[in-house]
């Protein structure tokens, strides 16, 4: 079968266990049921599809639930990994403070050149945070990675942390294609500008599962 | 039944549609985008898959009952099958569970909607378990 995709990218989610999947599945529940089956034996990956500049792009998204303890996680989990979201609850100092440890172990088990992106999500209501958002930014400047704050209940920039992170990814593979292939056309800068026509929420229900 | 029934010419005239018994898989595409029943994404664009299972297979109910201790499921009828993960648009694989893993929608977790074979690790994903793209969404992400 012909490829229907131009690009194919492998991320991981990593961070402390309770960033986030405290607050599964709000949708499915109600007094008599709930979704127990799926969320009890859980999710290994996602396979995500996105169009960015006219690229369709496949995202293979892989959650680390069960195994967040950082020491368990080795070079063979981040084997082909692309991109890393590294993500910490704003209302738990701890899962922001482990940030560092699990920057230290990707140093030590990724690929070099893997891109980064740390996420400080809220699972939680505000009057519960423990991290300010500008100790946020401070890490993510002192590690060279970008940023975002996020919101599973408000679908708050979840969709915006991905398409960052593939748009980074895809920059720098069309990079090297480039350099590889010699002749360049254009000015090498890409069009990174196409991710808000996206009328809906890709990824709106990701945090409290996988983040 | 090891007759070879299948060479007299009287056989041909057979409908073997009906028989669902024997050679339950066949060569067949989805001819049509299937979507999340409950958030409508995209899971698997038309033409995608490769075979139709014509079995029924136990899938667990996407609602379980509370206070039950072991798994509701119920079987259900009709498969496609496709090879390739990278074939589905949005889908989520879970973790094995008693040796089998299972497909949900890839945005809002809905399933199982499939499940994986242990053996081949053909996907196979039930149209039963989710909505046909109506042909006025055709042609939107």
């Amino acid at each position: 079968m012909a490829k229907t995709y131009d690009y194919l990218f492998k991320l991981l989610l990593i961070g402390d266990s309770g960033v986030g999947k405290t607050c599964v599945l709000f949708r499915f529940s109600d007094d008599s049921f709930n979704n127990s089956f799926i969320s009890t034996i859980g999710i290994d990956f996602k396979i995500r599809t996105i169009e960015l500049d006219g690229k369709k792009i496949k995202l293979q998204i892989w959650d680390t639930a069960g195994q967040e303890r950082f020491r368990t996680i080795t070079t063979a989990y981040y084997r082909g990994a692309m991109g890393i979201i590294l993500v910490y609850d704003i209302t738990n100092e701890r899962s922001f403070e482990n940030i560092k440890n699990w920057i230290r172990n990707i140093e030590e088990h990724a690929a070099s050149d893997v891109e980064r992106m740390i996420i400080g999500n809220k699972c939680d209501i505000e009057e519960r945070r423990e991290v300010s958002r500008d100790r946020g930014e401070q890490l993510a400047i002192e590690y060279g990675t970008k940023f975002l704050e996020t919101s599973a209940k408000a679908n708050l920039n979840i969709d915006e942390a991905f398409f960052t992170l593939a748009r980074d990814i895809k920059s720098k593979m069309e990079q090297n294609e480039m350099r590889a292939g010699g002749s360049v056309s254009n000015s090498g800068r890409v069009n990174v500008g196409g991710s808000g026509t996206q009328k809906k929420s890709f990824f709106s229900n990701w945090s409290c599962t996988l983040l | 039944m090891s007759s070879s029934s299948l060479s007299l010419p009287s056989a041909s005239m057979k409908p073997l549609e009906k028989e669902e018994n024997n050679g339950a898989v066949e060569a067949k595409t989805n001819e049509e985008t299937l979507v999340c029943k409950i958030c409508q994404t995209v899971v698997i664009l038309k033409n995608m898959t490769t075979e139709w299972l014509n079995e029924e297979r136990e899938l667990p109910l996407p609602r379980q009952k509370k206070g039950i201790d072991h798994t509701q499921t119920e079987p259900v009828r009709g498969y496609f099958g496709v090879k390739d993960i990278f074939a589905f648009e949005n889908v989520g694989f879970t973790r094995s569970s008693e040796g089998k893993r299972f497909l949900v929608c890839g945005e809002c977790e809905q399933g199982p909607v499939g499940y994986v074979d242990p053996e081949t690790e053909m996907n196979y994903v039930t149209p039963e378990r989710l909505d046909v793209l109506q042909a006025s969404q055709d042609g939107k992400n």
